[in-house]
């Protein structure tokens, strides 16, 4: 809704002059509300149909406590997750203007995250509010997203005892009472408590008229309008200009007509031909002021008629203070719309353009689309949602753009290819690829000759092939757009330049990457594109990375981390950073970091950066030694990639980081098994994922020296052509530990110490485990930067247990020998938890202590190691 | 297409016809009143009924009758 419009959303509706109090049902919404500023139950349920008096109840209820209230009257536009979360929070705002400002905050940050994630934050400022408050949401049956009733019910479910719901509705709310209601939580006010006794219709009618009514005729009436109350305050309406009551009150029964038929066909026989012409006219409007209805009804009388109408009593809302909106009874509305189509029903659409003209000169968008599809003015709802489309999607609208460009018949979005190429996108966002397509398709007829169009239907294609993973499609697609240089919109270069960087990025593509990062940051800082300013720069840095300059790459990252800012992406900067202090070994700031990727990805419901939050969780305890942690975190990635569908690339890795914790298990068939599963060659660090390092750790562990060193052999060279210095500086170090004599290593280990000592980078060789010692002794011994071998030396003292000459600081249990002896006689880790009748678990936790104690990192060497000590 | 066939409380004159979609409006003797015709699926069934609710009439029956072997198709691809 356009912002001048929203505080009639806000106000509860003001209650006409007359309204009887309803004092049994207020007193049921009264009983055990509140006690010692805690309420007592959780919802007031009004749930009857149209013009059961339920929003006139509340309001009249409201008055009487003294409770601050929020209130929100829906909408069927309001079904946009987005859009209602949003209005929730300003409804809040109401009562305390900073509740909902972190919502705020995230709806600007141009990536905002998914509803569910906004519904959250507010939950939580909710429970923050520390004094007792009542949220109104009428007209509640206008919601069908299911997405909306689960936020509700989550609500509900989580809602502080200050706080206390009333839903005013047509229909039960579809999620689940029965619990609430087994506890007591919840006021039902129904239909039949609704209606109107003989006791109210008398009072309401002695109020209104001057007339006394016998209580038979009462009675009477009471039975055929069942109580309805809008039924009898239009029968007080015919009442007031009628002399002979008997006859009214004889016809009224008389007739098995649909009542309202009725009474809306003599209230409206009532009034002089303008009113009637005005209030059919106007009742396309879902709500109104003067200026409009002069406009719809191409007349001058407006504030005439509804000064009228609202002395009359005539069903008309005021919606503000200032009695400058109103809107009319929902059911009055209705009927009066039938009666406006039976009279003339080829003029209605020539009101909805009027209506949506006038909207239009007041900046008010949204609305004049509204009314220009309820004209079928294709032509004109278009032209308008091209102006609007992009800021929506900005604000993460997506539901609203789809709902509208679902109206457009597909003849006349084939007629207008610019309108297909702009509502694909809300398609794209949302995850509709298939519906996006099509739409794009619609517009492939025009783009020869129309270099600008195809460059549009391109760059959609390109972001769906990057969405749908297929990374080297989406690579062409974008390298063909921005071929068109300057001639292309800043915008599009932004967004492509992106992309295409972080496409190249993901391919290992370095050289690339910084070109189209560089057209990103350009045309980002001409646009002000914040988000893709972050995202650019963040990907610098990682570039940095993979080069192995990561006190250059940190620096980007540290001043990126102090941003203050809401995206879901500061999640990888976080990650980034915690790997580099990994590497540095300063394992407590690396968990720190991880910690806080983690945090961030889950509250900004991002699933691959908290998958990769876990990756990095995994690496840290792996070099902590804890094994079982490593493995709960592997699996929690695992599990969500199971859960919702990751990339291949992330999946890979995902699947690679569980190989590497069974490896350290000693878990080699599984670790095999694993391998074999993964969809793409990756390894889960983000440096060098692009190497495929894990099948070379597995024969190392295997025992299959010369193969494992054939492969490292592969995986140096491919790095050694891309420029991946990191990589080369692990390939090198697991060169070293496959090589066949001390010498031959020693050269290997050499080459990487010469690259990697300069940045500090200990951890990656002190993680190729005790074995290494003796050549890092060698090296040291030959003078090669013997002081950094040394720190290298002493991270590997303090990380595990060092056997010391030929016994065992710490000498095997009785059992673990047992264990030993099963794992030298070639058992897996179930088959020997089969033998000792143990768990798996238990087992794992003997083989990590007998590694650990041994100084070893493979059975292989388990073995090798125990024969040496004669411990078998 | 499946015909359908709504009951109601009340005479609604024919006029409403136009209202629910152009299914047809018959008065039946006992205060009730008949709506009839041909639906597609189901949205268009939930969208008439909401226009049942909206007038605050009172919903008496609903009745489907359709191809059953369609039925079939449809229950299986959304299983």
């Amino acid at each position: 809704m356009s912002q001048p419009l929203l505080a009639t959303k806000l106000n509860p509706p003001a209650n006409p002059p007359h309204s009887i109090r309803r004092n049994r049902l207020t007193d049921q919404l009264d009983t055990h509300l509140i006690e010692k500023d805690k309420f007592q139950r959780k919802l007031s349920l009004v749930s009857a149909p149209a013009g059961y008096g339920k929003t006139t109840l509340i309001v009249e209820w409201l008055n009487t406590i003294d409770i601050p209230s929020a209130w929100l009257s829906l909408e069927s536009g309001d079904n946009d997750p987005i859009r209602f979360v949003s209005y929730l929070a300003a409804a809040l705002q109401q009562i305390d203007p900073t509740m909902g400002n972190a919502i705020d905050s995230l709806l600007q940050s141009g990536h905002p995250p998914p509803a569910e994630v906004l519904f959250n934050h507010l939950i939580h400022e909710i429970a923050a509010h520390p004094t007792p408050f009542v949220l109104v949401l009428d007209d509640y049956h206008e919601i069908a997203n299911p997405e909306i009733h689960q936020a509700v019910a989550f609500l509900l479910e989580h809602q502080p005892q200050q706080m206390h719901l009333v839903l005013l509705t047509r229909e039960d709310p579809s999620f689940p009472l029965a619990r609430l209601r087994s506890r007591d939580q919840v006021v039902d006010i129904r239909q039949d408590g609704l209606r109107f006794t003989v006791d109210e219709v008398t009072q309401y009618l002695s109020d209104r008229l001057q007339i006394e009514l016998s209580d038979e005729d009462i009675e009477t009436l009471q039975k055929r309008i069942e109580g309805w109350p809008v039924g009898l305050q239009l029968t007080s309406l015919l009442l007031q200009g009628e002399t002979d009551i008997h006859k009214l009150l004889s016809s009224l029964t008389g007739s098995s007509r649909y009542i309202m038929d009725y009474l809306i066909e003599e209230v409206l026989e009532q009034q002089s031909a303008e009113v009637e012409r005005f209030l059919l006219q106007t009742s396309i409007l879902d709500r109104f002021c003067v200026p409009l209805c002069d406009a719809v009804t191409n007349g001058s009388d407006g504030q005439k008629v509804l000064q009228y109408l609202e002395q009359a009593n005539l069903f008309l809302v005021p919606l503000d203070h200032r009695r400058e909106w109103y809107r009319y009874h929902r059911l009055f509305a209705d009927l009066l719309r039938h009666r406006l189509r039976m009279r003339d029903s080829s003029g209605v659409a020539e009101l909805y353009n009027r209506a949506s003209d006038w909207f239009e000169s007041g900046d008010m968008l949204v609305e004049s689309i509204d009314y220009a599809l309820a004209a079928e003015n294709w032509e004109r709802a278009g032209r308008l949602l091209l102006e609007i489309s992009r800021d929506m999607l900005t604000r993460g609208e997506i539901t609203s753009l789809q709902n509208w460009y679902k109206q457009f018949p597909e003849d006349s979005l084939r007629e207008t290819p610019e309108l297909c190429v702009e509502a694909a996108w809300p398609f794209v966002l949302g995850g509709q690829f298939d519906q996006a397509e099509t739409l794009v398709a619609f517009a492939q007829p025009y783009i020869a000759g129309d270099e600008q169009l195809k460059i549009q239907v391109v760059t959609v294609q390109a972001y769906v092939a990057w969405q749908r993973g297929n990374i080297q499609q989406a690579i062409e697609w974008s390298s063909e757009v921005l071929a068109y240089g300057d001639t292309i919109d800043v915008g599009i270069q932004c967004l492509l330049g992106l992309n295409l960087g972080m496409a190249y990025w993901h391919q290992g593509r370095m050289a690339e990457t910084e070109q189209f990062l560089q057209v990103a940051l350009q045309a980002a800082q001409q646009v002000n594109n914040q988000y893709v300013l972050f995202a650019a720069r963040l990907f610098q840095a990682r570039v940095f990375a993979v080069r192995a300059e990561l006190v250059a790459a940190n620096q980007i990252l540290n001043e990126l981390a102090a941003i203050e800012v809401q995206m879901p992406i500061m999640a990888l900067v976080h990650q980034d950073i915690g790997y580099i202090h990994y590497e540095w070994n300063d394992l407590e700031k690396a968990a720190y970091h991880f910690e806080v990727s983690r945090e961030v990805s889950e509250r900004t419901g991002n699933n691959d950066f908290l998958t990769a939050a876990h990756l990095g969780m995994a690496r840290l305890k792996l070099g902590q030694g804890n094994i079982q942690s490593a493995e709960d975190a592997a699996r929690s990635a695992y599990n969500l990639a199971q859960e919702y569908g990751l990339s291949p690339q992330l999946t890979a890795r995902i699947i690679a980081c569980l190989a590497q914790v069974m490896i350290a298990q000693g878990a080699l068939t599984e670790a095999a098994t694993w391998i074999g599963q993964m969809p793409v060659p990756a390894d889960p660090h983000p440096f060098y994922r692009f190497m495929n390092m894990i099948p070379g750790w597995l024969m190392l562990a295997e025992g299959n020296r010369e193969p494992a060193a054939t492969h490292f052999a592969g995986q140096v060279k491919q790095a050694e052509q891309m420029g991946w210095q990191y990589g080369i500086i692990v390939g090198r170090i697991y060169q070293a530990l496959a090589a066949e004599s001390i010498e031959e290593g020693s050269d290997f280990l050499t080459e990487a110490l010469e690259t990697a000592h300069s940045e500090g980078m200990v951890r990656s060789f002190i993680d190729a485990g005790q074995g290494f010692v003796p050549m890092l002794h060698h090296v040291a011994q030959q003078g090669i930067y013997p002081a950094f071998v040394g720190q290298i030396l002493t991270g590997l003292q303090a990380d595990r247990a060092v056997p010391v000459g030929d016994g065992l600081l710490d000498p095997l249990s009785d059992r673990e020998i047992e264990v030993l002896n099963l794992l030298v006689a070639g058992l897996t880790n179930p088959e020997i938890a089969d033998q000792l009748i143990v768990s798996l678990g238990t087992v794992k936790t003997h083989v990590h202590n007998i590694y650990s104690k041994l100084g070893v990192r493979n059975r292989a060497e388990a073995i090798a190691r125990a024969t040496e000590l004669n411990l078998l | 297409m499946r015909h359908v066939t709504i009951r109601i409380k009340g005479q609604l004159d024919a006029d409403w016809s136009d209202w629910f979609g152009g299914l047809q409006l018959t008065h039946l003797n006992d205060n009730e009143s008949l709506l009839t015709g041909e639906i597609k699926d189901q949205p268009e069934l939930y969208g008439v009924l909401s226009k049942v609710r909206d007038l605050g009439l009172e919903l008496v029956s609903v009745d489907v009758r359709g191809h059953p072997e369609s039925d079939q198709v449809s229950t299986n691809k959304n299983s």
